[in-house]
């Protein structure tokens, strides 16, 4: 029996967006560039039946979900919460995002938004994969975001976070600690 | 260029694969199916430890590892994980198996009958030597019974659980898509019942055997009674994307019920692909010892439940074949660094006396 | 519809041999993994075609890394031509069109058993190291459940407590490889059982490394600038093995970590670990065009 094995374009787009995603989370704070831009990528390749997704009110984004058999769940009980981040209210319904245990903190949400790089608010981030300090610029994120991020996440305790703008990524895992300039 | 000279481990590897597999000779369709006609019992344990329920497969994986089980099994578990998940049988129960031996050891007569079906238990052992003089050994044949047994039988511990004698835990009502399922989960402890289930359903037959047979020589507090066991055909039925259930077959199954007096009567529970009578008697004993409060190992499931995967265990033993000289040199280094350190300091202690210190002498072997 | 259409074309195997669910879960605990420094996460662990024990768990990370242009080192022990090494690297030659090499400066992905290799790795370069035994607290607590309760209290004084006592006993503490490592402040974890040589390699390195048990279904990893401490107390300071003036007796290379073998008049010879960089070291010295990376340790100390 041979083995030699070409990947399918899947293959080839699951593993790109994952390589990002990872080092997204490594280097937080820096920026990667997915395969394709948008949602799409990210739920192909780490969303399917064994786990629940939260997509507010997105309803094309619901859809798209729902086709990688994951299940829709209240924010409170989700591994993937695809939401937005501009207004006071879109922060508001964030609060009971999942932190996990102290036995168990991976079983914690995973917050995918959308903003734009390179403007905007100033943030000072430090902690692993970070040499020194990294300023960035991140616009379109509610003020109170960053307050109630502070506020809910006692390391290791927390959720992390990954921010979109089109095809470009940054992570900020729940240990970086973000000082709002 | 000296450190090339030292890289034959890709040819040697390969020669040595070659070696194993030359002592075994070509492996022909009619070596597999030999294996698989001859051999069910086996084929039944390597089944249910692999848990893929695959004669043919089974019996090849026997044929390539030269009935080495653990190769075996490990050969079908890794062909098992690369294989998609297409549906979620429907559940079985009791009354749905197609029961051919039926054994109570708790009442004499039980609802539905005890059927003692194939079995060596009250056989002679003896050897057939004359099969190897060229003596076939043909079996008389079975003499049919005037009224064959019924193909199905009902529980008995349902029949125990309305008369109130064990407590009745109700069916959990699970949509089969969220049954846990341990090959596709770690297992985490306390660990949910499925997952405890199906770790001792895949579990190695001679170590639940031991675990198993400690508890009920007497590390522990269970004396188990075999309340039910049975040796069935379990149908296979799936729902088609259309709604309706059809029939995809059936397989072999083993499970046992045993039961004990703690503070009230209760049960343990086992089941298996293949017929496995110890396994599973081992295991329901294993799975009853767990929820008493015992302190020896064989009682506690987190130390059953790694111990018994015969994969893992396999594995982990012969890996100790492979090199381990940079640890060692790392432990040596700290044990030569401790005795430089005696002799420094007796060095230091013995310079004002001029005089060895006999404390030190001894230290120093 | 039909039951073939919820599937795909059969094929013997995936491209990477691990179907894409099973990718999928490695993916998501690997995140969660980079997230949480030093934590081990838990993970199914498929079966994969390789007996436990032999690397079960760095593979399944390296084959989800696995892309056709990946430039794969194994090693185990220091050596490239380990025979076991040999055998991972030739699988994933074989299922994911890897391309293979021996020199770490090649690589994208280099999986470990027992060492990190002496030359730098870079930030683009992934360490993946195999693990037999993912829990620091296991001789202090052989139960996996109740070490993970320790875990989440930072609950490690009965971890100080051995190391203290061997120092009291022996003088030294007697921890030879698999030295227990704070992570970022907060979790303690075995570096796999490298030698203490290669521990300060982790500490605010510039390389990501993941670190796979696959018997024991955990995963963890400790990302680029990211502070890994050996557990030692202020007046007694960390030590790796003495091999700083140890002589290679093949390349003439001093100060990296060796191989002690002994010889039939009493004594000992030494040679590099790191098979390949003994090799480069060789070759250059032999006039070839070798270019030998910056290595963590010069005259047999860590900067």
């Amino acid at each position: 029996m041979t083995l030699s094995i070409l990947p399918t374009a899947g293959d080839i787009r699951t593993n790109a967006a994952f390589e990002e995603l990872m080092w997204a989370l490594a280097r937080p704070g820096l920026e990667r560039r997915l395969p394709t831009a948008g949602f799409r990528a990210i739920a192909e390749t780490l969303i399917d039946r064994e786990c629940t997704f939260h997509a507010a009110d997105d309803v094309a984004l619901s859809e798209l979900l729902m086709l990688t058999g994951g299940k829709p769940a209240a924010i409170e009980n989700t591994d993937y919460v695809f939401a937005p981040l501009a207004t006071a209210e879109d922060v508001a319904m964030l609060s009971g995002l999942r932190i996990g245990t102290l036995a168990y903190p991976d079983e914690a949400a995973t917050l995918f938004a959308s903003a734009r790089f390179g403007a905007g608010q100033a943030l000072r981030l430090i902690g692993p994969g970070i040499r020194g300090s990294l300023t960035i610029r991140i616009d379109g994120v509610h003020p109170s975001f960053w307050r109630m991020r502070a506020s809910s996440i006692h390391y290791p305790l927390g959720w992390d976070l990954y921010v979109l703008d089109g095809d470009r990524l940054i992570g900020i895992p729940r240990s970086t600690k973000i000082e709002v300039l | 260029m000296a450190y090339v000279a030292t890289r034959g481990g890709e040819r040697a590897i390969e020669q040595s694969e070659r070696f194993y597999r030359g002592d075994l000779g070509i492996i022909t369709r009619e070596r597999v199916d030999a294996m698989r006609e001859g051999l069910p019992y086996l084929i039944d344990r390597l089944m249910g430890e692999a848990s893929l329920y695959e004669p043919d497969l089974a019996a090849l994986a026997l044929a390539q590892a030269g009935g080495d089980l653990y190769e075996a099994v490990l050969l079908l578990r890794a062909y098992r994980t690369t294989q998609p998940r297409l549906a979620v049988a429907e559940p079985v129960t009791q009354p749905d198996l197609f029961t051919v031996r039926r054994i109570s050891a708790a009442f004499k007569d039980i609802p539905g009958g005890q059927i003692l079906g194939p079995t060596l238990d009250y056989s002679h052992r003896l050897l057939q030597v004359g099969v190897l003089n060229g003596q076939n050994y043909e079996p008389p044949a079975v003499e049919p019974a005037k009224e064959p047994a019924p193909a199905t039988q009902p529980s008995l511990a349902a029949w125990q659980k309305a008369q109130g004698l064990i407590p009745d835990h109700p069916a959990q009502t699970v949509p089969p898509e969220d049954i846990p399922d341990v090959t596709r989960e770690p297992l985490l402890f306390p660990t949910s019942r499925a997952h405890k289930l199906q770790s001792l359903a895949r579990a190695d037959t001679g170590g639940t055997l031991a675990l198993g047979y400690s508890t009920m020589r007497g590390y522990g507090s269970v004396h188990p009674t075999v309340n039910e066991l049975r040796l069935a055909e379990a149908p296979v039925r799936m729902r088609h994307p259309r709604g309706t259930i059809f029939s995809a077959g059936r397989v072999r199954i083993s499970q046992t019920e045993v039961i004990s007096k703690a503070r009230e009567l209760e049960l343990g529970f086992a089941a298996t692909f293949g017929w496995n009578e110890v396994k599973v008697i081992a295991a329901a004993t294993l799975d009853l010892a767990s929820n008493q409060p015992n302190p020896h190992p064989a009682s506690n499931e987190e130390f059953v439940l790694y111990h018994t995967e015969p994969v893992e265990g396999s594995g982990f033993c012969i890996h100790f074949k492979l090199p381990h000289y940079v640890t060692f040199q790392s432990s040596l280094d700290a044990l030569r660094r401790v005795k430089t350190d005696q002799q420094e300091a007796a060095i230091a202690k013995a310079k004002p006396e001029t005089e060895m210190q006999p404390e030190e002498d001894e230290v120093l072997l | 519809m039909k039951i073939n259409e919820l599937t795909k074309p059969w094929s013997a195997f995936n491209y990477g041999f691990l179907d894409e669910s099973a990718k999928r879960e490695i993916r998501r605990r690997t995140l969660k993994a980079v997230a949480i420094p030093g934590y081990q996460v838990p993970y199914a662990s498929r079966d994969v075609p390789i007996a436990r024990g032999w690397g079960t768990g760095g593979l399944q990370v390296t084959l989800t890394l696995l892309k056709p242009d990946s430039v794969v080192k194994v090693i185990d022990q220091g050596a490239d031509d380990s025979v076991n090494a040999s055998s991972i690297r030739k699988f994933l030659a074989k299922v994911g069109g890897a391309t293979e090499t021996s020199d770490t400066t090649e690589a994208t992905i280099i999986q470990s058993r027992h060492r990190i290799p002496e030359e730098k790795l870079r930030e683009d370069q992934i360490l993946v190291l195999q693990v037999p035994n993912p829990e620091p607290l296991r001789p202090v607590q052989p139960d996996m459940s109740i070490a993970r309760e320790m875990h989440g209290d930072a609950d490690y004084g009965q971890l100080w407590l051995i190391l203290y006592e061997q120092l009291v006993r022996s003088g030294r503490i007697m921890q030879g490889s698999s030295y227990p490592s704070m992570v970022n402040g907060r979790h303690v974890m075995t570096p796999s059982p490298i030698p203490r040589w290669d521990v300060p390699k982790l500490n605010q390195a510039d390389h990501l490394t993941i670190l796979s048990a696959g018997r024991e279904k955990r995963i963890f990893a400790v990302p680029p600038h990211t502070s890994v401490e050996p557990l030692v107390f202020d007046d007694v300071p960390y030590r790796v093995e003495d091999h700083q003036d140890k002589t290679c007796y093949r390349s003439g290379v001093e100060g990296f970590f060796m191989n002690e073998l002994p010889q039939d008049d009493g004594s000992s010879l030494y040679e590099l670990s790191d098979s390949h960089f003994g090799i480069k070291s060789i070759r250059k010295a032999e006039g070839e065009p070798v270019t030998l990376g910056e290595t963590w340790y010069k005259n047999g100390r860590m900067e």
